[in-house]
């Protein structure tokens, strides 16, 4: 069943067939931008954590580093209280769209990204913010210094985001509805395909969740080993 | 000489002390830096790198106070507010440079200045072609040898013009024609009169070359106040 | 990579975003949500009857699959705007709670007792309450939606009419849609209460018999009901009002009974039966 599963998944993977690509698309397209919105908030917080020495900080990152466990489903739980017509949001009507998927992973991805930013910022050169500092750089532009020196590591972290909330399959299925042609996503795809015995496109689904994936984690692993500098 | 010729500018440290967990690293009660070269001398861990942190604004002083011409440079938490820094370059020990390339580097503090493009440049080519960094200029700076590397880390604070001017053991790498050019150009600068050169050094020959004014610091206190040796 | 071109790449990035939104939204103008039953988006149906409505009326149908009682759920809480069901004492609670309105009998199908082909309980032909009741006697594997759906519901009904209380290790409560559900029972090699039409799909794929069907008791009427607009304001109420009208329309009705899977009929149009009159007005 699993070879004839493989076989049927390329075929159809070949032939572009939307009941494939569709969900890829809605997949790379939530995640993408849950991602990138994740990072606009959670580096610069990462970096401001990671740089300054604060009583409470201790507990912070602890905080942050218990979020990244934080169940899928429970910040779906969350975010469906919040903007289904009845709750506090309802009037904003997003539930079942992609713009529900993409806060719900947006939540997701943001502890993931600060995290990891907090521990490259930790673990880079100390002499970049004093150089930056000692040149006339403004707090803020020293900080954005650290963050730009370390972005390939920074660019590690966005990669981990995004792997957390490409894969999942909590919030897209409570927050986007698993709606044909509009919220369904590989994960969710892959979970209806089986539901229905449909293998086949869910080994193909499947398939191009990991090459994404693996591409993802490949670029960057090549990008910060040849950022792999040392002064 | 060109010291003597110093008129208002003077850097000083009042009652400055500064503590790192529980022990006291610098306690200087007071220290007057007038107008030309000084070189503060003493072993490793006697303070000179330091003095030169509490200077700059880049160390929390516990107490004391970092004045410049009677205002106030820094007086209490790291780091002191920008438009003081910003009177002052320091080129540390073991620099770091940010990626990019030689010119992007030696015009970071211009540009952080909001220095134009056009002016920027008039700075910058002289002061590349007297260290010898003109054929480095579009070079990676991850790419160079540890000499270039401090030449260009030197030039980064030298094309600023910076009231006081804090160097913390410059001349190692250097090669001597670079050691030569270097001393000529603080010379000259001393020479104008307003600026502060301090430098930290092991090098007792230094001090002679520039002409400077010895401190010797020891334990985190200054010795002597400013002994010039023949 | 400088500071401005780090604002550079943001402030595109955002207005990228601002732009996709501003589009979805304008997309979004004409679709209702429509919470409908596993049981009949896993025979396909809807990707065919809908497609014409769309294509019509430039209304999108977003289908939320769920069981009946989620599906009703959701309809409460506004989140959808209209309802696809098979549970009747459900819909007619949720009607006289003020939440449903127009509701209409769609089709029909019937509901169907599978099981191991070797039948080890011997159910084959007996009527179906007396068959779960064997099923419990023998101690032999059920497997059960277990998820309030209008399936569930039913089966629950029968076990009632059994006089069974099923509990133990040999029944099996899933909490999955109902292909998932029968590909358990598979699994398992145990029973399972399925519609006919979700049964037809995956027939093929699974190794079950189908043990007991037809009667009274195994009849499985589906009704669409709109959310009433008055009850929760935020639905789009005359959207749903043409979905109804096009499920009842003569084509829709022809399309529902014209539809084939393996050359099977899956479901039967109730328009305009008598059945369905009776069942608008509660």
């Amino acid at each position: 069943m699993i070879l004839e599963g493989l076989r049927r998944a390329f075929e159809m993977l070949l032939s572009f067939d939307p009941q494939v690509w569709g969900p890829v698309r809605v997949s790379l397209e939530v995640s993408c931008v849950a991602t990138l919105l994740a990072a606009v908030a959670a580096i610069p917080l990462g970096v401001v954590i990671g740089l300054s020495r604060f009583a409470g900080r201790r507990i912070i990152v602890s905080v942050l580093n218990t979020m990244l466990a934080l169940p899928t489903v429970l910040v779906g739980l969350l975010v469906y209280g919040l903007i289904s017509r009845s709750g506090p949001l309802g009037a904003w009507d997003i539930l079942y769209t992609p713009t529900a998927m993409i806060i719900g992973q947006t939540i997701l991805a943001m502890p993931m990204i600060c995290a990891f930013t907090v521990a490259s910022v930790e673990r880079s050169d100390p002499r970049i913010r004093l150089s930056m500092l000692s040149l006339g750089a403004g707090r803020i532009k020293a900080s954005v210094a650290v963050a730009l020196e370390n972005r390939a590591a920074l660019a590690a972290a966005l990669a981990a985001g995004f792997g957390r909330v490409f894969s999942e399959v909590g919030v897209a299925m409570m927050l986007g509805g698993n709606i044909r042609g509009y919220t369904r996503n590989i994960t969710t795809g892959i979970a209806f395909e089986t539901g229905k015995g449909e293998f086949a496109l869910g080994v193909a689904l499947g398939t191009v969740l990991l090459v994404v994936a693996l591409a993802v984690n490949f670029a960057v692993g090549y990008w910060n080993y040849r950022g792999g500098r040392r002064q | 000489m060109q010291q003597a010729a110093g008129n208002g500018t003077m850097l000083s440290l009042r009652d400055v002390r500064i503590v790192r967990g529980e022990r006291t690293v610098l306690s200087v009660e007071k220290l007057d830096l007038a107008a030309g070269i000084h070189v503060l001398e003493g072993p490793n861990g006697a303070g000179k790198s330091t003095v030169l942190l509490a200077a700059a604004g880049l160390v929390d002083l516990a107490a004391g106070q970092v004045l410049l011409d009677g205002t106030v440079l820094h007086d209490g938490m790291a780091p002191a507010p920008v438009e003081r820094r910003r009177r002052i370059a320091l080129v540390f020990q073991d620099p770091y440079l940010m990626s990019g390339t030689v010119r992007e580097a030696v015009e970071i503090g211009l540009k952080i200045r909001r220095v134009g493009s056009q002016e920027r440049r008039t700075r910058v080519d002289p002061l590349l072609e007297r260290l010898g960094l003109k054929h480095l200029a579009s070079k990676r700076s991850t790419k160079l040898s540890g000499g270039e590397r401090r030449k260009v880390a030197l030039a980064q604070a030298l094309v600023l013009d910076s009231q006081v001017l804090l160097l913390d053991e410059v001349t190692v790498n250097l090669d001597e024609a670079s050691k030569q050019t270097l001393i000529d150009i603080l010379r000259e600068r001393a020479g104008g009169g307003h600026q502060v050169i301090v430098i930290a050094s092991h090098d007792s020959e230094l001090a002679h070359r520039l002409d400077a004014r010895v401190h010797r610091l020891a334990g985190g206190r200054v010795l002597d106040d400013g002994v010039r040796r023949p | 990579m400088s500071i401005r071109s780090l604002v550079v790449m943001v402030s595109v990035l955002a207005s990228a975003l601002v732009a996709t939104c501003c589009t979805r939204e304008s997309n979004e103008e004409r679709s209702i949500r429509f919470a409908t039953t596993t049981s009949v988006e896993n025979t396909g149906l809807l990707q065919a009857l809908l497609a014409p409505f769309t294509e019509r009326t430039g209304i999108k149908v977003h289908v939320v699959a769920v069981g009946t009682g989620q599906a009703l759920t959701l309809a409460r809480n506004g989140d959808a705007d209209a309802v696809l069901v098979h549970d009747v004492d459900a819909e007619l609670a949720f009607v006289k709670e003020g939440f449903g309105i127009h509701r209409v009998g769609v089709m029909h199908n019937d509901f169907v007792l599978l099981g191991p082909p070797e039948d080890p309980a011997g159910v084959k032909g007996l009527p179906p309450a007396q068959a779960l009741a064997k099923i419990a006697a023998s101690g032999s594997t059920f497997v059960s939606r277990g998820d309030e759906s209008g399936t569930h519901r039913r089966e629950l009904k029968l076990w009632q009419q059994a006089g069974v209380e099923p509990s133990g290790r040999w029944y099996i409560e899933t909490g999955q849609g109902q292909r998932l559900t029968i590909q358990m029972a598979d699994e398992k090699r145990g029973y399972c209460l399925t519609d006919r039409g979700t049964y037809v799909v995956a027939q093929s794929k699974v190794n079950l018999s189908l043990l007991v069907e037809g009667g009274e008791e195994l009849l499985n009427p589906y009704h669409a009901m709109a959310v009433n607009p008055a009850v929760r304001p935020g639905v789009r109420y005359v959207e749903s009002l043409a979905l109804l009208g096009w499920l009842m329309s003569p084509e829709g009705q022809s399309m529902i009974g014209d539809f084939r899977q393996d050359g099977i009929q899956l479901f039967h149009p109730d328009s305009p039966s008598p059945e369905s009159l009776s069942g608008a007005v509660p």
